[in-house]
């Protein structure tokens, strides 16, 4: 008896994750998340390091428009994301946008 | 706080990335035939048509505040304008981000939430906070 059964890869490399998007629904939104999260935490962790102020507003929005575009890539092939996901993730890269533009240090 | 031309700046630099953002998305999924779109969405839809309508009205209101800057006058040793009261603000600013707050409050926490107090009254804030601006602009100083 198997672990679990091997994804049908004669049909590409994409069958591999929609199938494993059918055995956890989940997958797509963790790896937004995923990829949300390194690239916030790694700009503003290394923003740190160099010992200046931390732009937290900027590095929201080059990490939210990482993963909007990771997330348009996505709905490319159907059955990876589904359309709330990615209007939700659309509305955080605006609010991270809103967030910039009325944070007071992006003065002019 | 900042000033004045920096919240009129950061509203309309809102509006354009919102449209940017949405449209991109649509873009996106139009040219490489993508059976998820943000265009399936109406209320994205009619956010990106309102925004955008927001934009040409500021495009209009801005013409004319620049006008009425130009034709003021102020007298000698006065700092408060006596020839008349002349638009300081284009108001439609303001919907803007109104609207984009209201829309992504909607999506992200639903229409019933209990929630709705504070993206209320923090639209409000926003919309106090140009009335201020527009009023201590055209005084020269602060209100009461």
């Amino acid at each position: 008896m198997s672990l679990y059964n091997l994804p049908n890869a004669t049909e590409g490399a994409d069958e591999i994750l929609k199938e494993t998007i059918t055995a956890v629904p989940q997958i797509p939104s963790l790896i937004l998340v995923f990829v949300f999260l390194v690239v916030f935490l790694g700009g503003v962790g290394r923003q740190k390091r160099r010992g200046r102020d931390v732009d937290y507003a900027m590095w929201s929005v080059v990490a939210s428009l990482s993963t909007f575009l990771i997330a348009l890539i996505m709905s490319i092939v159907e059955g990876i994301i589904n359309l709330d996901v990615l209007i939700v993730v659309t509305v955080i890269t605006i609010f991270s946008g809103v967030w910039l533009f009325l944070d007071k240090k992006t003065g002019v | 706080m900042g000033g004045q031309i920096q919240y009129i700046v950061a509203l309309i630099s809102i509006a354009l990335f919102t449209v940017a953002v949405i449209s991109f998305g649509i873009g996106f999924a139009s040219d490489n035939n993508a059976p998820i779109s943000i265009a399936d969405d109406p209320e994205m839809d009619i956010l990106k048509t309102n925004v955008e309508g927001n934009i040409s009205d500021f495009r209009g209101g801005s013409q004319s505040t620049y006008q009425s800057i130009v034709e003021s006058s102020i007298d000698e040793g006065e700092t408060t304008p006596s020839g008349g009261q002349f638009a300081i603000t284009p108001v439609s600013a303001v919907p803007i981000t109104k609207n984009i707050l209201k829309i992504g409050y909607i999506k992200i926490f639903g229409t019933g939430s209990g929630f709705g107090v504070f993206i209320t009254t923090f639209l409000s804030i926003i919309g106090f906070i140009i009335g201020m601006y527009i009023w201590k602009t055209w005084a020269g100083r602060n209100p009461g």
